[in-house]
This record gives structure tokens, sequence and C-alpha cells, in this order.
């Protein structure tokens, strides 16, 4: 521990270290920079996130957002999905394949 | 905007002549156009030239087509749509006709003086076959590229190459001749180390080869 | 067969071009047949921190374009034997050579030299593409700062991308003074966000821009600090392990002071 910087934190509480605030927005920033997310790999995980979610509810998937955000020191992962209904029958939906929830959204949205 | 145009595309290579430009005027253009891209042209590439609405008489068509072969190329009288004859992509990077001087010789014709009315900033080269006149300075990391005689009224602190087809006799005047260096035909002195030429009176300065020796004088003496 | 390191950065004005000056001088030093070439086509600055521009006849552009014979564009230090500058055109830009060009531009080199040094536009783009495709390995240089270190870490993603994993870590213009008070990132910091091999740490100093007044780099003058840190990468660069310096070398009587205490 630096006596020195003691002393100076008793003189100057409220004195900010600017280095480290830099370090931590720096590491932030980058994991969005770093995850430079193709198109193709965002939409990679909108299916599959689609199909976590359609197990239980009935979406519209063509109006669907997954975005990465920073928040402070933080990055946060969001995704907004308009949705329809929640489903009556999750157990039964749960022994189906996912094909079956597609063409069964397509057909509810059609009627 | 220029008054010559050269346009490539997979017809072939265009040569289009400002309409209301003089005949003289236009040839000395082409011909600095020509020379600052000669070795771009592969040999026998042919060339459709039109100068809007206006004919040219046998003696300009005999002077236009003997400049272009000069150059490679082959005046083609009709636009050549079918079979392409040249293919732009195919031909050779432009070459920098510093480097490889070449005296240019055209009958009956002198070059004019080309006259630039700015400050030559880094990066900017001028080439012409023949006197340059500039009123203004010339930055570090300009250069002008001239057949004759350069003449400069301001600070020369880029880089000057006077009589670079050849002329030994050609000079170069400026107010102040502080160049990165100083080239007259094949001869080339550079500046001091440190960067400062001596100081040579307020007249303006000259330059000229005297002996194989390039010379730096003030003016009038 | 020589090798090939290119010195990039992303963003500029983090100190490529005297980075670049200092070492290949410092590789002359040690008796290395060395080149340093300037990529920076349209922006040239080397040959002016090398203290050269006068004796530029030929470019690198000239040699790629088969105006002149490399032999014939390689201007000779004017202090040692073994050093020449490749220097860039001035009066062209970027795309007035490609990879495949400089490829061949540096293997020809390090056929005649020990060390090839290349200078790289700052960027992504054309240049940077350019600047790295005929490198064996790429030195990253940054400065303690968010935007210097955020670009850094892009281009060492790019490198990856390009085959050139591995690169190394060059941290300019350190004030130990602002990091002992907290306001600037620490070495480790840096180095715990990048996460590639750091290979010299550069403290800020007047000095180089006296160095550059004088067309001397800052790699001669081993009374300062910085002519030291760089003479240190050289050797890293060469093989040998060395012990990072201690920038923080106090100044003044409350400076001593402070370090007999351990303080």
């Amino acid at each position: 521990m630096d006596i020195l910087q003691v002393f100076k934190d008793w003189l100057a509480p409220n004195k900010e270290h600017t280095g480290s605030t830099a370090k931590n927005r720096l590491k932030s920033m980058l994991v969005i920079d770093r995850s430079n997310v193709s198109p193709e790999l965002m939409n990679d995980i909108k299916d599959d996130i689609i199909k976590v979610y359609q197990k239980y509810f009935e979406l519209n998937d063509e109006d669907m957002e997954v975005k990465f955000d920073n928040n402070q020191n933080t990055v946060i992962l969001t995704t907004s999905i308009s949705v329809l209904r929640v489903k009556r029958n999750i157990d039964a939906a749960n022994s189906k394949d996912d094909n079956d929830y597609k063409r069964n959204n397509a057909n509810r949205q059609k009627r | 905007m220029s008054i010559v145009r050269f346009k490539g595309n997979k017809n072939g290579i265009q040569l289009m002549l400002a309409s209301d430009a003089e005949f003289d005027e236009l040839l000395f253009d082409v011909r600095a156009k020509l020379l600052a891209s000669k070795d771009f042209f592969s040999g026998g590439a042919g060339v459709t030239v039109s100068w809007g609405e206006n004919k040219f008489n046998n003696k300009q068509t005999d002077v236009l087509k003997k400049l272009l072969s000069e150059y490679g190329l082959v005046w083609d009288k009709d636009l050549v749509v079918e079979s392409p004859q040249v293919n732009v992509e195919k031909l050779e990077p432009r070459k920098t006709p510093v480097l490889t001087p070449k005296k240019v010789e055209m009958d009956g014709y002198e070059a004019p003086a080309l006259v630039i009315n700015k400050n030559l900033r880094s990066g900017t080269r001028i080439i012409y076959d023949g006197i340059v006149v500039l009123f203004g300075d010339m930055n570090p990391g300009s250069e002008i590229v001239a057949g004759r005689d350069i003449v400069i009224y301001g600070t020369c602190r880029g880089l000057v190459h006077a009589g670079a087809f050849g002329a030994r006799d050609a000079r170069i005047v400026a107010n102040k001749l502080k160049p990165i260096q100083i080239r007259i035909a094949d001869v080339i002195a550079r500046a001091p180390d440190g960067g400062e030429w001596p100081e040579q009176g307020s007249n303006g300065e000259v330059a000229y080869i005297d002996n194989n020796t390039l010379v730096v004088k003030p003016m009038g003496k | 067969m020589g090798e090939v390191i290119v010195i990039t950065s992303g963003k500029g004005g983090v100190g490529k071009t005297t980075c670049t000056a200092s070492l290949g001088t410092g590789f002359a030093l040690m008796g290395k047949r060395t080149v340093i070439v300037d990529a920076d086509i349209g922006l040239r600055n080397l040959d002016v921190v090398m203290g050269l521009e006068n004796r530029i006849v030929y470019d690198l552009v000239d040699v790629a374009e088969g105006h002149c014979r490399l032999k014939q564009a390689l201007v000779k230090d004017k202090r040692f034997e073994n050093l020449y500058l490749l220097p860039a055109a001035q009066t062209r830009d970027k795309t007035a050579i490609t990879p495949e060009q400089m490829t061949e531009i540096a293997q020809q080199l390090a056929e005649d030299f020990d060390y090839v040094l290349i200078d790289c536009p700052a960027g992504i783009e054309g240049g940077f593409k350019n600047a790295i495709a005929g490198a064996d390995r790429a030195v990253v240089v940054t400065n303690p700062e968010m935007s210097s270190v955020r670009d850094a870490d892009r281009i060492v993603g790019l490198l990856e991308s390009e085959g050139k994993a591995n690169p190394l870590l060059i941290i300019n213009r350190l004030r130990p003074h602002m990091v002992n008070k907290g306001d600037m990132m620490t070495v480790d910091d840096i180095c715990d966000i990048l996460a590639i091999k750091l290979i010299g740490i550069i403290p800020e100093d007047e000095y180089i821009i006296i160095a550059t007044n004088k067309g001397e780099p800052a790699v001669l003058n081993d009374d300062k600090l910085v002519g030291k840190a760089y003479r240190n990468i050289v050797r890293r660069l060469m093989g040998e392990e060395i012990e990072f310096l201690d920038l923080d070398a106090p100044t003044g009587f409350f400076g001593k002071l402070k370090r007999a205490f351990g303080v």
C-alpha cells in the first residue's frame, strides 16, 4: 500500500482516481468492441433465443431486437420481443419440436 | 475544368477536347497530359478524338496524329463499340516522367509558360513540359517538374526539377531558394543537413548548371 | 533471411514513426544490417525524423511501379553504414501500392538485411493492410490513455484475423508522476486489458521533440531515459531478456528522500 496515497486520501477523501475510472470504462467498452457481432451471428443468437421463448410464448418474431448496452461498468445484453400471447398447454408444447411451434404460430397468425 | 480529358472505358480511350478552345491551346494540354502519363498507354492503343462540333483541318489532324503516335496511341476516327481494342484494367501503371528524362520536340510549336497563382502545399506535384511560373510559395513536400525553367515569385522550400527532360541549360529562379532538393536535368543537389541554405540577400536567387555542378547564386551576380 | 517487423497502432500520433526511427537506428547500433520502410504514402515523415529528407530521389511507389531498382531507392543513413531508409512517396496516395507488391518488396529486403522495420500509417484501411502484408512480427504502440488503448485493441484483433498472431506491445509516453497520483492507467492495467506481450515502456519526454528537430533518433542519446528504453526494446526484440527500467527515478531532494524511506 502506498503510504503517501493513504495520506493524500486522508487530506482529500473524495478525490477520484481517474486512472482506474479509465480502466473500468475501457474494459466495458472493449466487451462491445470485441464482441463485434456480425449480422449472421446476431441472427443465430436471435434464432436461439426465439426457440427458447417459443416454448412458452407465442411471439411476433418479426418484431424483435437483440443488442449490447453499456451501463456504467457492466455490459448488458438486452432482447426485446413482442409477445402475442402465453401458451396454455406448456407441457404439450414442450414435447413437440421447434418446427411445429413455428408452423402453429404461423397458422394462428393467419387466422 | 480542364480543356482536355482522356477517358478510358471498355471501348478504348477517348480524348475529349473542349469545343470552345483553340486548337493550339488544346495541343499543348494534350501534350502535357500525355507527358504526365506517357507510359500509361500500351503500344498501339486506339483513341477516339472528339472536339465538340468542331472539325479538324488536315494540318491539325496530322499534328495531332503525330503527337498521339509518339506516345503509342493510334487515332481512330470512329468510336469502336463492338470490339474493344484496349482493356483499361490491363494497362501498365502510370509512370512518372521525372525519372525517365526524354526530350520531346514538336515542329513549329513552342511550349508556353504554365502560370500558377497559389501556394503549393505538401503532396502537390506539377508536371509541365515548358516554363513554370509560380506566384506563391512552395512548401516542403511539394514538387515542380518542368521541361524548361522554373520561376518562383515567393519562397521555394519544396523539390524543384528544371530541364527535367534533358535541358541542362534550364534555370531555377526564386525570391528565396531554400528547397529540399534542386534538380536540373540529370544533376541533383540537396539542402545542407540541418536544412539551412546560406542567406543570399533579398534580390532573389538563381540556380543553374556550371561545369556539371549545380550552382546557386544571388541574382545579378 | 532477415526478419520483417511492422510498427503499428491504429490511432495516429502515438509515436509510431519516432519508435520506428529509434528502433531501426538501435538495430544498426547493435551492428545489424537494418532498413526502415515508410509505408505512410502521401504523409511521409520517417525521412524527417531520421534527418534524411534532402537525400530522397526515388521512393517506395517508384520501386513498386518499376521505375527504379530497389537498391536505387534506398537512402543511406548519415550516421550508420548499415542503416537504410526506403521512403514513402509524398505526392501519391495509399492506393498507389498493393499488399502483394509490399510483400514482394519486404521479402526482397529481408534477403539483404537482418531487420526490416515497416512504419505503418494510422488507420485500419488500405494503408494498414499494405504495411502489415509482408511482416513476420507486429509491434503495437499505444499511449496510456483510453482512445489509444481502445484503438490498439482493435488493431490486435485485426492483426490476429490477418494471421499475425502474438503482436508485441510498446507503451509510449507514460507519465510516472500521473500514474503515482492515480490519474493515469498503469502498465499493468493496459497489459491486463490488451493481453499481449509487453516489450517496452517509454516515458514521456520533451527530448523526443528536440531529437526530431535535429533529425537524430532519440535512441542515440543514452543519457536520456527514453534512449535507454529504446535500446532495451531493441535488445528484447533480438531475443534478450532484460528487466524493465524503473521509470519512477526520483528527482530532487524530496523524491530521493521518499525513495530512501521506501514510500
